[in-house]
């Protein structure tokens, strides 16, 4: 290990070590853990096995694999590899020991910019929401509704411009609003990536600002009766969650695979620095299923999950009409009714939603032909949202009933094929279908619908050297059959149609000194029910918005690049840039005159489509300072404009800098303390929100992560505090910032115990 | 081998799986619900002068389409100087047939609700002329004293209250509004 320090600097570090990992009994696939510790890297192998570590320098490295039930392996390569090394692995109960080498691995096709958490970072977040896992991903920001509705941000767009794929299902909630959160449970998955940009042709339509995949571990890959019991506690809101997983194969290589997993979350009412919140606790009950007959070549799986969870919103934040609001602005504090009493009673406002999901999938691998996968699948999305005053009239009498209930089903079907690689040729062709109906009770917001999808594409990636080259095309066409009833209560059947292609180029160009990524993508989103239909008070902020029938699809035209540069054995940086120009980008405009109501004026928005381009930077540093010293630094900077209008696009997260310093101590123990500066939001335009935006503010997170193992388990223990010093502060990005604090301090207990 | 066996029949499952999503009959659209809550869509304001019952004045804040739509229609207030009118005010969804009393569920919940009367440039003073079971006043029943001839707004607010309602004169902060419209009120 010593040996690669003793390297002289001026060693070329933009190498990368690539190889892949599997039993050596079976050849199957091990998504194992690569660990460099003298670099303070590591990496998780793919899937199919494989991995690859930039920015390596030349010379000696040492390196550990290690996944629980095989033996550690300890190796040493000769960097740079004249071939990706093939790593078998072996199982506890044997002694074999062999290094074989094997052909190029190509990157992920579709893929390119693809960033995943690994293990040891998402174990440090799992047990918060899935937004809250993804925030450390440089370029990735969370929309919050107080503390419990969490929304991820990437570069800038959120809700129905992000699309979430769950365990390979798109994640099909009533995505279009930014109090709605992805039903998603966090403990599911092993996996979580964002893939950033445009990305309509491998994934579909709707994912103008990326992809986010939350993966649980494949099936395939359960080699024993095993599981995984989770525990986590926290200070701020006294609640936690608990979660547990039980795989089941007879063998190591018996084809009939099972897994049952289950998670229970609740919160009471959570602080800021000065004061309780009241109302903000939550509850949520998720489990999921899976058994299939999986083989190397032909397999078949069923899989499916459950999702349930009832949140508070504070009180204070249901306003009734402006003035309301301008009350609220002017207290610095909120009223003496809505704070300082702890409980863990949900009551009005509050929202109750439950998703399932039931998919079915099968695959076929056949030497000439290559790989059929095919998935069916099925949603089940219900919203209710209850508001602080019960309902009036016989409506409401007979029961608690929500003011809104919207059940939104969903069926999907996909067949992909990957043909065999040859002469540096891989790529996959396929065609989905989605059908999808909603239909509401309560208020009316958004009508009934029912739309089918369907889309074909294509996607080709050619390996040549040191260049990587990728090129895809994909068409989709969407029809919307709406039934509302109007104002006078006519039947009203309005049909949308849209056609919309998109395509993909990318470039990998490996250099001695450096890694260049270059990637042009486009991508459409139609656009949702809401800015279609929606004409009312949007509660909590006091806004009558009107939608627009004639709103066109959103184009986007994302071109980025990447480049990955190792200066020295120490210090690593990189930097993303990127552009996204979208054309038809529907926004809210404000409107003269207010609406007026019976609860008074309401400043009045209408959906309209403009030109925008948000363009922006994602830059990251590496330093090592010594054995046991690391720094890491990370600056997100995004400038939102409406081209037409020569204004910014509102509701942008700010421009962000973290810097963590790592420690690294003997016996398993990692320490990490993080200073997290977010400034001040500046791009917004005059007189258009009710408040400006709060000021810039610093926040101190501090975590220590141990390990214990024995020979058939692992145990890891977390202590962390978030808001370390008790900082009262308010969030651009959160809509409660109008009436209360942000969070205070909070001080975590995660323990992970895997068999 | 039994593989082939396997593998054929998973293959003939996938295939039957795909043909059920393909063949599968679209279900209707589904049809749209009328089943809304009910909703403020009237407010009127009915003032009897104390001193001569048969002298009725009103006014109605209707605004049938619901928020939005077609502008609410607001009639105006003409009061005579110097005098005291009993005020009783009725809530009411014009849209439900029969139509929904409102202000019958705001006097049920009396405990829960309170009105405040806000006036600019008018020379009026009000007061309470009823009382929910606690003895706060609730306001679906006031009485308006005019002074001199004058001509301005009269504003009612009406406060849903839950737990928060406080003794008289009660306080137009706490919680959150449930209707507040406005009347050009002219004293001639």
């Amino acid at each position: 290990m010593l040996a690669a320090f003793s390297l002289k600097a001026q060693t070329n570090c933009t190498y990368t070590f690539k190889g892949s990992i599997a039993d050596a009994k079976t050849n199957a696939a091990v998504e194992a853990t690569i660990i460099l510790l003298v670099l303070q890297k590591n990496a998780i192998a793919q899937s199919n096995g494989t991995f690859s570590i930039d920015s390596i320098c030349s010379g000696k490295l040492n390196f550990f694999i290690e996944y629980l039930g095989y033996e550690i392996y300890e190796g040493e390569v000769e960097i740079p590899q004249q071939k990706p090394l093939k790593i078998l692995l072996v199982s506890k109960t044997t002694n074999l020991k062999t290094v074989v080498i094997e052909e190029h691995k190509r990157e992920e096709i579709g893929a390119l910019n693809k960033t995943t958490i690994n293990s040891i970072e998402l174990s440090k977040v799992q047990g918060n929401s899935i937004a809250d896992v993804l925030k450390n991903i440089t370029g990735v920001n969370i929309l919050y509704t107080g503390n419990s509705i969490a929304k991820p941000v990437i570069h800038g767009m959120h809700s129905n411009r992000i699309l979430m794929l769950n365990n390979g299902i798109r994640q099909e909630g009533q995505n279009w609003g930014s109090e709605h959160a992805p039903e998603i449970d966090p403990y599911i998955a092993t996996n979580v990536s964002v893939v950033k940009g445009a990305n309509a042709v491998r994934y579909g339509s709707d994912a103008i600002a990326g992809v986010i995949l939350v993966e649980p571990k494949k099936l395939i890959d359960i080699k024993k009766i095993g599981g995984e019991i989770n525990v986590a506690a926290n200070t701020n809101g006294k609640g936690g969650a608990t979660s547990g997983i039980l795989e089941f194969s007879r063998k190591a290589d018996s084809p009939l695979k099972a897994r049952i997993q289950g998670t229970l979350r609740k919160f009471g009412n959570t602080n800021t620095p000065n004061y309780i919140m009241n109302n903000t606790g939550m509850e949520e009950k998720n489990y999921s299923g899976s058994v299939g007959y999986v083989k190397e070549n032909y397999g078949a799986e069923f899989y499916t999950s459950s999702f349930k969870t009832e949140i508070a919103l504070f009180r204070g934040s249901h306003i009734g009409n402006l003035t309301d609001l301008d009350k609220a602005f002017a207290n610095t504090t909120p009223r003496p009714e809505f704070i300082d009493t702890f409980s863990y009673t949900i009551s009005r406002p509050k929202q109750l939603i439950s998703h399932q999901l039931y998919k079915f999938n099968s695959y076929y691998y056949n030497q000439r032909f290559g790989k059929f996968n095919f998935v069916y699948a099925h949603q089940n999305n219900n919203r209710q949202e209850f508001d602080a005053h019960m309902p009036r009239g016989t409506y409401g009498s007979a029961s608690n009933k929500p003011e809104l209930d919207f059940t939104l089903s969903t069926q999907t079907a996909d067949f992909v094929w990957e043909h065999n690689t040859k002469k540096g040729f891989s790529g996959s062709a396929g065609a989905s279908g989605m059908w999808q109906s909603n239909s509401y009770m309560g208020r009316n917001l958004i009508p009934n619908f029912l739309m089918h999808s369907y889309g074909a594409f294509f996607i080709e990636h050619y390996v040549k050297n040191k260049i990587e080259f990728e090129f895809g095309a994909r068409f989709d066409a969407r029809q919307m059959n709406v039934v509302k009833r109007n104002r006078n209560n006519q039947l009203y059947q309005p049909q949308f149609t849209y056609k919309v292609p998109s395509a993909t180029f990318g470039v990998v160009f490996s250099a001695t000194k450096f890694i260049l990524k270059g990637y042009v993508g486009t991508a459409f989103r139609a656009p949702a029910i809401s800015e279609l239909f929606i004409n009312g008070v949007h509660h909590g902020s006091a806004r009558f918005e009107i939608g627009d029938e004639k709103l066109k699809p959103e184009k986007a035209f994302n071109s980025s690049v990447n480049f990955i540069y190792t200066a020295s054995q120490k210090i690593n940086f990189q930097v993303e840039a990127y552009n996204n120009y979208i054309v038809d980008y529907i926004f809210l405009l404000p409107i003269k005159p207010p609406v007026l109501t019976v609860l008074g004026a309401f400043p009045t928005f209408a959906y309209k489509q403009t030109t925008a381009n948000l363009s922006g930077l994602d830059a990251e540093i590496n330093y090592t300072i010594s054995k046991i010293f690391a720094l890491k630094s990370r600056t997100s900077i995004l400038f939102a404009r409406n081209v037409k209008q020569h204004n910014w696009i509102e509701l942008m997260p700010a421009n962000s800098w973290g810097n963590t310093l790592k420690i690294t101590l003997p016996k398993n123990i990692f320490a990490e303390a993080s200073a997290i500066y977010t400034a001040r939001q500046t791009r917004t335009n005059a007189n258009v929100d009710y408040a400006v935006p709060p000021a810039d503010y610093l926040l101190f997170d501090c975590n220590i992560l141990k390990t214990f193992e024995t020979k058939k388990t692992k145990l890891t223990t977390i202590i962390g505090c978030n808001n370390l010093l008790n900082k009262v502060y308010r969030n651009y990005m959160n809509s409660f910032r109008y009436y209360a604090d942000d969070l205070g301090r909070n001080i975590y207990l995660k323990i992970k115990l895997t068999f | 081998m039994n593989n082939k066996k396997t593998q054929m029949k998973l293959a003939t499952l996938a295939v039957m799986a795909m043909l059920a999503v393909a063949c599968r009959k679209q279900p209707t659209i589904p049809p749209a619900i009328v089943n809304e809550p009910e909703n403020i869509t009237t407010v009127k304001v009915t003032l009897t002068d104390s001193a001569n019952t048969a002298n009725v004045v009103s006014a109605a804040w209707r605004d049938v389409d619901g928020a939005g739509g077609n502008a609410p229609t607001i009639e105006n207030l003409t009061l005579a100087p110097n005098k005291t009118y009993l005020a009783t005010i009725t809530i009411l969804d014009e849209t439900k047939s029969p139509v929904a009393v409102v202000s019958d569920e705001v006097l049920n919940e009396g405990k829960d609700h309170q009105f405040f009367f806000q006036k600019t440039g008018t020379n009026i003073s009000f007061s309470y002329n009823d009382e929910d079971g606690n003895g706060n006043p609730i306001g679906l029943k006031s009485k308006w004293r005019t002074g001199a001839v004058s001509t301005g707004n009269v504003t009612v607010i009406l406060k849903h209250q839950p737990g928060v309602k406080v003794a008289k004169p009660g306080d137009i902060n706490a919680g959150e509004t449930d209707l507040e419209v406005t009347y050009t009120t002219t004293i001639q």
